[in-house]
């Protein structure tokens, strides 16, 4: 089954002589429940390519279908983390408000509504901050807040981009190990931006590579190390070290 | 408490000179009583509530001017501020309205409700709508463009949008436009109680003056200024207790 169908999708800005080309030939079919890592020097388009998905922009040529239906606008089944948690999250909600701003619109009872918000905040082992502020919490907590403000939505396709750019290593490391285990849990299909290329390998079953100006696949490799991973032996695994190798000379080259 | 005891030095400075120049004859008593008499007007008339009753009549029509201006301003600016198309049709009716002296309002709003607290409130409502029109619509605008994509993400309908993302994030700047309309109201009040109605302390004053009882007159003076600073300052610990989550700020801990 192809949860994400990207076929030649190609976006620019602008019209005439004055036009940006940004993304170009952009071909890629991702399978439901597969873990796609999209990696790429900055500026090639990669944040561009996942709003494309999201549907938050149009593609200028080509189309994106999802589940069978073009992707026009966006949806609840396509749940998206921003980088920025700290302007993603409503700063006068508390922690399970936040969680709850999905599960609104559903003939919920104010009860019931954090019920369910602290059932998925014990997913992300936060209940006990639930009655907190955003800005009362460290940066990888509300991170996690957005992770399971974004599964409140019972998305199908979850969309990340560069999730963990402004966190530590610790932090990044053990939220990394949660995101895998919640798409395996969830069974969904995850499409996940990064400038990390351990990252990239670590966390996805295929690691697509995008060039820049203008923004196109370079290279895509299947990372077949066996899951679940482990943040010691996985990354000191020859076949990770091999995938390192060929992939970080390929991003040197551009 | 030193920096209290300084501030005051300069009033209390002010009125021992005053009280001590009309004693000596320097000043003219029939313009300026002295201190004590000031303050021994200001007693009776608290004492048998005149002072009482047209300072809730001021405030009455100050409020009542307020809550027209935040009824329609607040509306109107989120609908300027999130649709260019609803700007470009309403800005300019906006901007030819708002040079208008609400003053220039009063023969107007006489005629229209006569005297009484609502011509007194329909030009307050004139003087503060603005304010708040032009505070919240520059809040809606300033709105970072993160939040819009997360309602977006969520197919948060118009109505929801404007409810749950909107309003709340553009609340601690309105709040602003509401503080500024605040002092407005006050003015605008007491000048429309000066100039024509016949209510409140505005009214008060002028009535002194012309009975000539210039001692109550600056009681009253005194009192105004005391009421509008008290406002002011309770906006103020209103706006910290309630206001700092919604600016995105903490301030304390």
């Amino acid at each position: 089954m192809t949860a994400i169908d990207i076929r030649d999708v190609s976006l620019q800005f602008g019209e005439g002589s004055g036009a940006r080309q940004i993304l170009t030939g952009i071909n890629l079919q991702v399978k439901t429940g597969e873990f796609l890592s999209v990696i790429g020097p900055s500026g090639c388009g990669k944040t561009t390519l996942l709003r494309l998905i999201a549907g938050l922009v149009q593609p200028t040529g080509g189309s994106i279908v999802c589940d069978g239906r073009e992707v026009k606008k966006p949806s609840r089944d396509r749940a998206i983390v921003f980088q920025d948690y700290d302007k993603a999250l409503l700063p006068w909600r508390k922690i399970w408000s936040n969680v709850a701003l999905p599960l609104e619109d559903r003939k919920n009872s104010g009860r019931d509504l954090r019920t369910r918000a602290i059932e998925l905040l014990k997913v992300m082992r936060l209940e006990s901050v639930a009655d907190y502020y955003p800005d009362q919490l460290s940066g990888g907590m509300q991170q996690r807040v957005q992770i399971a403000r974004s599964l409140a939505q019972g998305p199908k396709i979850w969309l990340m981009d560069e999730p963990f750019g402004a966190l530590d290593a610790i932090t990044r490391q053990q939220l990394q190990d949660e995101v895998a285990r919640l798409a395996v849990e969830r069974r969904m299909t995850v499409v996940f931006i990064t400038h990390d290329l351990e990252e990239a390998i670590y966390l996805g079953d295929r690691v697509v590579v995008l060039g820049a100006h203008p923004g196109r696949i370079v290279e895509e490799i299947t990372v077949d190390l066996p899951r679940p991973r482990d943040q010691l032996t996985t990354r000191e695994d020859p076949k990770f070290l091999a995938h390192r190798h060929h992939l970080f000379g390929l991003l040197q080259g551009h | 408490m030193r920096a209290l005891a300084r501030g005051l030095l300069i009033p209390a400075a002010a009125v021992v000179c005053w009280e001590m120049a009309s004693r000596g004859g320097v000043l003219p008593a029939g313009t300026f009583s002295r201190p004590t008499e000031v303050v021994a007007a200001g007693i009776s008339a608290f004492a048998d509530g005149s002072l009482l009753v047209a300072t809730a009549q001021t405030l009455q029509a100050a409020f009542v001017g307020l809550c027209i201006a935040i009824v329609l301003g607040v509306p109107v600016g989120m609908i300027i501020g999130i649709s260019a198309g609803m700007r470009l049709t309403v800005a300019p009716t906006l901007d030819a309205l708002r040079p208008i002296p609400p003053v220039a309002l009063i023969p107007l709003s006489l005629l229209i409700f006569g005297f009484g607290v609502s011509m007194e409130a329909a030009v307050v409502g004139f003087a503060c709508v603005w304010s708040v029109t032009i505070a919240t619509n520059a809040a809606v605008r300033s709105m970072q463009g993160r939040l819009a994509e997360v309602a977006r993400a969520l197919e948060l309908s118009r109505s929801a949008y404007m409810r749950k993302i909107v309003l709340p994030a553009a609340l601690a700047r309105i709040a602003v436009g509401v503080r500024v309309a605040v002092g407005i109201a006050l003015v605008v009040a007491v000048t429309v109680e000066i100039v024509v109605n016949p209510r409140g302390l505005g009214y008060g004053m002028i009535i002194a003056q012309q009975s000539l009882r210039p001692d109550l007159m600056y009681a009253q003076l005194l009192w105004i200024g005391f009421v509008g600073w008290s406002i002011n300052w309770g906006l103020l610990k209103l706006d910290r207790a309630f206001l700092s989550r919604f600016s995105g700020v903490r301030v304390g801990s």
